[in-house]
């Protein structure tokens, strides 16, 4: 584990944000408060619209929040410090058609700071893992969406940060794909690395998750371990136990 | 951004704004419609050019198309009016103030093809006259058809004469009057507004109209070209033209007051044309050269006409001294004037 | 992090955009029919100086031109592009200030536009033929203010691009690059407002120097210096200002 201070690495506070403007103004984020310490593996369910994407928007600081309080790696989200240990994949991305699978990443690495030497010795492992091996010099205008979404992997491994955000983790990816995601985020578990990420396949979450926390409609309706929700769930799936949970949210509302 | 952020904005904005006007590039200035030193004088931007060249060609083609709405394509040689200045017409039609100014600027016409014959008893192609139905043209319209009562087919000659193959197909039966030509004088000098003929053209057309609109065309004209001696011709021919309808059946009466107020602005414009065509002129040697392309035939019938209107109305509403002043300097620059020899011999 | 690496990053970016599109292509092509062209008119012998100096004016023309639409092209697409793709995020989720990728992808489409009109400029200058004594002096000239045109097409573009949908700043900027100056001249006669737009082709010396004038006086050459840098400097400021408070 490389973050091992005891200062969670995700902190939000009482975090609302809005779209739009007076009668079309939609609150997005009504009041969510969460953290997630060092070493953990987060994973961040909810509907459509719940405000999964956006929450994950205000942690790297592509959104700006109406009030409360972010902070990433110990810097306030958005800055360039809490950005350079932070591995993030986006929900779809098309990558720039005219570059060469080797020279995004060299891009990307780059741009996080690694040498060239470094690129070098980094990329053709990274491509390996991520079961692109011998793509480095296609180029990414032939490349499927499962293929993107693999390479948008790669992207946000190749600095080898301590926290990982996905938005929409498995999205696009084959079963085979979503087999290798799920050796990959083992492997980062295992090296103590934080993931936090959202996700529609609930089993994936249950596979993979040390926590869940729910959204509903810009609210947190659930903050807990996968123990604790394994013995509410009394023997249900989580995907069951989600569907429940936000359906007396809806009766309560 | 914030209030504060805009106001930094449109502060360097401002700035940029104040520093514009003291970047003066080099700019174009027209195509073939300008005379042929200005042609010389002009820049070599290449997209200048093609642009300039294409709104001048555009202007052109409509030019060409009024010739063939107004001549049906009788008689009529593309290019060939290229020798004929229809100011020159002008000066024909309405220097009656003057009978001898009459003689001599009708004179000028003589050895010029061209197709309005005015009241000439020539027979072009020797099969005698027509006259256009409809036609606006105080003359006879010259036709390669004879008229009935020259004409020895008989019914052949009624068909004829009754389908007018003469006429563009499908274009005919709309000509009712030759106001329709027009709008092309307006697209023209839309298209290319330093076309110079095209102005000057179209107010001829224009005040058979409306004299006013012909006016207004004329000092748009003049405001894109502020040097063309012709416009400033045309524009004097149109006051003379207004004289004479102030006066008894068309006649100049230099007493009358409101008339010789009218031909004080003729003679104003006369001599601003006169003056201006001196400083572009090349030497007689240059104008008399058959080959040379600097000073078109139509420019010395039009320099004649400016040159002798400025002499004539100045002896006649002016100072007959200054009259003569003027006669000799123009005179000077063109010796072969023989109308201002005549006039300069015979005094005022 | 440095920031000059992380922009020398971004222009390895742009570059590799520049070589693998198809515009690029496109307009060598294009060149290439001028250059074509020019030698057939070389090898067939001038009318006379102005047909000379007409074709060389054409490719200084074009070279500048071209130039300049591929570097408009280029700064319009790069932040419309980049979100509409997603790919803006893993970008910026990288320690990449906001202000540094607009620095980057303004230096990147301005180094991109430049080093094409070398190649253009060389291409046209090599095959025009040269029949006139021209000026040495704004021919430097000449080449030192095309950067500068190229990186204020460049800011112009991607602050235009951040302002308005894709449609709307293609067709502005590409508007004012062919039209700007003379949209300016007609209007800035009866209102002075018009001298804000931008008259990119107020600083074009290629036709000057065609005409056989001598190079620009020091003090007009500075107010086309101060003119151009000025722009540069509101565009970026109005890019930046704009990017970085903008919502992803």
């Amino acid at each position: 584990m490389k973050n091992s201070s005891t200062e969670p690495v995700i902190e939000v506070k009482d975090l609302r944000a809005s779209y739009g403007k007076g009668a079309h103004k939609t609150q997005a984020l009504k009041g969510v408060s969460f953290a997630v310490n060092a070493g953990e593996c987060v994973g961040f369910i909810g509907a459509n619209g719940a405000g999964k994407s956006t929450t994950l928007k205000m942690l790297m600081g592509f959104r700006f929040p109406d009030s409360g309080e972010v902070n990433v790696l110990g810097a306030k989200a958005g800055t360039t410090a809490s950005r350079e240990r932070i591995g993030y994949l986006p929900e779809v991305a098309l990558y720039y058609p005219f570059m060469k699978a080797r020279e995004l990443l060299e891009l990307y690495g780059g741009l996080s700071g690694l040498s060239r030497s470094e690129l070098k010795t980094r990329i053709p492992p990274m491509l390996e893992k991520v079961g692109l091996e011998g793509k480095g010099e296609h180029l990414l205008k032939s490349f499927s969406k499962g293929m993107q979404q693999r390479l948008g992997i790669a992207q946000s491994l190749i600095a080898e940060p301590d926290l990982l955000i996905f938005d929409e983790l498995s999205s696009g990816l084959d079963p085979i794909g979503r087999h290798d995601l799920r050796g990959i985020l083992e492997e980062l578990k295992a090296a103590g690395r934080t993931v936090f990420f959202s996700s529609h396949e609930l089993g994936e979450v249950e596979t993979l998750c040390d926590r869940v926390l729910m959204i509903h409609q810009g609210q947190l309706i659930r903050d807990a371990s996968l123990e604790e929700i394994q013995q509410e769930c009394e023997g249900r799936s989580l995907e069951a136990f989600f569907i429940e949970c936000v359906r007396s949210e809806v009766k309560t509302a | 951004m914030k209030k504060g952020e805009y106001i930094k904005v449109l502060g360097l904005w401002l700035l940029v704004a104040l520093i514009s006007p003291q970047v003066k590039p080099r700019r174009y200035e027209g195509g073939l419609s300008k005379n042929i030193q200005a042609k010389e004088e002009m820049n070599h931007s290449a997209l200048g050019i093609v642009l300039g060249e294409f709104r001048t060609s555009l202007s052109d083609m409509f030019y060409m198309q009024t010739e063939n709405f107004l001549h049906y394509g009788v008689a009529f040689v593309p290019h060939e009016h290229e020798k004929h200045s229809e100011a020159s017409e002008m000066v024909s039609e309405w220097t009656e103030v003057d009978d001898e100014a009459g003689e001599d600027e009708h004179a000028m016409h003589e050895g010029h093809d061209h197709e309005h014959i005015v009241d000439h008893d020539e027979d072009v192609h020797g099969e005698g006259h027509e006259g256009h139905e409809g036609h606006g043209h105080e003359h006879e319209e010259l036709t390669v058809i004879p008229s009935a009562e020259h004409d020895f087919r008989a019914w052949v000659g009624e068909m004829h004469r009754a389908i007018k193959p003469w006429q563009a197909p499908g274009e005919a039966h709309r000509v009712a009057s030759d106001a329709e030509v027009v709008p092309l004088f307006r697209m023209m000098t839309l298209a290319d507004p330093h076309y110079v003929k095209g102005y000057q053209v179209g107010a001829y057309w224009i005040q058979q109209l409306d004299a006013e609109a012909a006016s207004k065309f004329l000092a748009e004209g003049l405001q894109n070209n502020p040097d063309s001696f012709e416009l400033y011709l045309m524009r004097g021919m149109l006051h003379l033209k207004q004289a004479r309808s102030l006066g008894e059946k068309g006649q100049i009466n230099e007493d009358n007051v409101e008339q010789r107020a009218v031909l004080l602005k003729a003679k104003a414009d006369f001599q601003k044309s006169a003056a201006l065509m001196l400083q572009v002129r090349p030497a007689q040697e240059i104008v008399d050269d058959e080959d040379q392309i600097l000073w078109s035939e139509v420019q010395e019938t039009d320099a004649m006409a400016a040159t002798h209107l400025s002499v004539l109305l100045e002896q006649r509403v002016g100072d007959p001294e200054q009259a003569k002043r003027l006669a000799k300097e123009y005179s000077a620059a063109m010796p072969d004037h023989k109308k201002l020899t005549k006039l300069l011999q015979e005094g005022p | 992090m440095n920031r000059f690496t992380q922009m020398a990053w971004l222009i390895r970016g742009v570059m590799i955009e520049v070589l693998r599109r198809q515009m690029l292509w496109i307009l060598f092509l294009v060149m290439g029919g001028y250059a074509l062209v020019s030698l057939a008119v070389r090898q067939q012998g001038m009318d006379g100086v102005g047909a000379a100096s007409f074709m060389l004016n054409l490719g200084l023309y074009m070279a500048g031109m071209l130039a300049q639409l591929l570097t408009a092209l280029l700064a319009l697409r790069q932040f419309p592009s980049e979100m509409e793709n997603r790919t803006i995020y893993p970008l910026l989720a990288k320690p990449l200030d906001r202000e540094v990728l607009v620095l980057g992808k303004w230096l990147a489409c301005s180094l991109g536009g430049w080093l094409v009109y070398v190649m253009f400029f060389l291409l046209a200058w090599l095959c025009a033929p040269k029949v006139e004594n021209l000026s040495g002096g704004l021919l430097m000239q000449l080449l030192m203010i095309q950067p500068l045109l190229l990186a204020w097409v460049s800011a112009f573009s991607l602050a235009v691009s951040l302002c308005f949908p894709r449609g709307v700043s293609h067709a502005m900027v590409i508007f004012m690059l062919f039209c700007g100056d003379a949209i300016c001249q007609w209007g800035a006669e009866k209102w002075p407002v018009f001298n804000a737009l931008p008259r990119f082709g107020s600083v074009d010396l290629a036709t000057r120097f065609t005409d056989g004038i001598g190079a620009v006086p020091w003090g007009e050459s500075l107010w086309m210096f101060a003119y151009v840098c000025l722009w540069i400097v509101l565009s970026l400021d109005v890019a930046r200002r704009l990017f970085v408070r903008r919502a992803l």
